[in-house]
C-alpha cells in the first residue's frame, strides 16, 4: 500500500480494517490492469508537428468521453443483466449504435475484447449476452470510477462472489475517494459483510466510520 | 482545434469565475471541445447557443472536479501539467497543489466564491459585506475555513 493511501485510510480511520479485507487486493490490482488494458479506446492515427502535445491531450479528452459514454452503457446493461428485467432496450440499443458511430467518425480504436463485447450487446438479445459481472468489469476498466466500483461489487455479490465483491468495495475505499461517496461504499461493505455472515468486521467498519 | 473561433478560452475563464473553481483551464478547455466536438451533433438549436455552449462549459468543469475526486492521479499527470507551470516558480509541489485545489472545489459554491473574492481576488471583507448582505466576521470565516481546508493538504503531506 502506497504511503499516500495508507495516509488516506489512516485519515478516515479505516485502515485496520481494510488492511484485513483487502488481502485480495495486490491480484485485484492486477486483474484491474489487465482489463483496462483489453477494454483500452485509442486513436489510431499518427499525431505530428509541433501542435502535437496539445493535440496528443485534446485527444486524451475526446477519447476519454467516448470511455465515459461507453461505460455508462456498459452499467445500464449490467444493471439490466442483474435486475433481470429489460428496460427501453430499444433505446439502449439506439444509444450504443449512436456512440458507436462517433467513436468511429473520431478515428478510435477498440481493444479486441471491447470490440467483441459490444458486437454481442449489439446483436443478441440480453439473455445471452455476457453476465452482469462481465459486463460491470467493462465499465470499470473504462471508467473507473466508485458508480462502477460499486456496480460491479453488485454484480459479484448477485454471482454470490461474496469475497470479491467485499474486496472490490474495501479497495475502492483504501484508494482515493470522494467523501460524498464514502458513506455510501461503507454502507454498502457493511451490508455485503453482513451477508457473507461476518457480523463482527461488518459492526467493527460501521462504528469505525 | 486551430485558433478559438468559439472563444472557449474566454468563456472556460467565464464559467470558472461563476463557479469559483480551482481548474487547470487548459485543461476545461480541452475537456470542453471534446464535449462540443462530441454533442453538437444533438444540438437541435434549443437552448440558444450562447446558453448551450455555458453548459458544456459548466459540464466540463464539473466532469473534471468528480475526475479529480476519485482518480488518483501520479507525478507527470495531465491534471498537474497547468499547475506544475505556477507552482513550480513558486517552490510548490504541483501534486499538493492540485490536492489543494481539490480541497477547494468540495466546498459549497457560496464558500468558493467568498474565497475567490477575498483571497485571490484582494477584495475587502468591508466591500465583500456591504454588496452580500453578510457579516464581514462571517465572510472571515467562511474564507478561513476554505483556507485552512487547503492548507492541511500540505501540513498533512509535510515530512
Amino acid at each position: 500500500m502506497s504511503a499516500a493511501i495508507r495516509q488516506e485510510c489512516a485519515l478516515a480511520g479505516l485502515e485496520p480494517l481494510l488492511v484485513g479485507l483487502g488481502s485480495e487486493r495486490a491480484a485485484l490490482a492486477e486483474q484491474r490492469s489487465r482489463l483496462r488494458a483489453a477494454f483500452a479506446l485509442s486513436f489510431d492515427g499518427l499525431v505530428v508537428g509541433v501542435a502535437q502535445p496539445r493535440l496528443a491531450r485534446a485527444q486524451r479528452e475526446l477519447a476519454r468521453l467516448h470511455a465515459q459514454e461507453l461505460a455508462e452503457l456498459f452499467r445500464r446493461a449490467a444493471r439490466m443483466r442483474i435486475s433481470d428485467r429489460v428496460e427501453a432496450l430499444g433505446a439502449w440499443r439506439i444509444a450504443l449504435s449512436e456512440a458507436l458511430d462517433a467513436c468511429v467518425a473520431d478515428g478510435m480504436c477498440a481493444g479486441t475484447r471491447l470490440r467483441e463485447l459490444l458486437t454481442v450487446c449489439c446483436v443478441r438479445e440480453p439473455r445471452e449476452w455476457p453476465g452482469a459481472v462481465e459486463l460491470a468489469e467493462a465499465a470499470l476498466a473504462l471508467d473507473p470510477n466508485c458508480a462502477s466500483r460499486v456496480l460491479l461489487a453488485r454484480a459479484l455479490g448477485h454471482a454470490l462472489r461474496w469475497d470479491e465483491a467485499i474486496a472490490v468495495l474495501a479497495n475502492a475505499l483504501s484508494s482515493r475517494v470522494a467523501p460524498s461517496a464514502r458513506a455510501e461504499l461503507v454502507r454498502r461493505l457493511v451490508a455485503l459483510l453482513e451477508r457473507d455472515g461476518r457480523s463482527r468486521e461488518a459492526l467493527e467498519l460501521s462504528q469505525c466510520a | 482545434m486551430a485558433g478559438d473561433p468559439l472563444r472557449l478560452r474566454e468563456r472556460v475563464a467565464e464559467g470558472l469565475q461563476r463557479n469559483a473553481l480551482l481548474l487547470d483551464p487548459d485543461r476545461v478547455v480541452l475537456r470542453c471541445a471534446a464535449r462540443i466536438a462530441r454533442f453538437a451533433q444533438r444540438y437541435r438549436g434549443q437552448p440558444d447557443i450562447e446558453a448551450w455552449l455555458r453548459s458544456q462549459v459548466d459540464g466540463a468543469a464539473f466532469d473534471l472536479v468528480a475526475e479529480d475526486e476519485e482518480q488518483p492521479r501520479g507525478a507527470g499527470d495531465a491534471a498537474f501539467q497547468g499547475l506544475g507551470e505556477l507552482a513550480r516558480p513558486l517552490g510548490f509541489d504541483p501534486q499538493l497543489v492540485h490536492e489543494a485545489c481539490v480541497v477547494h472545489n468540495r466546498f459549497p459554491l457560496e464558500e468558493r466564491r467568498v474565497f475567490r473574492s477575498v483571497v485571490l481576488e484582494g477584495r475587502s471583507l468591508d466591500e465583500l459585506a456591504a454588496r452580500s448582505g453578510q457579516s464581514a466576521t462571517d465572510l472571515a470565516r467562511c474564507a478561513r475555513r476554505v483556507f485552512d481546508g487547503m492548507g492541511a493538504v500540505f501540513s498533512r503531506r509535510a515530512p
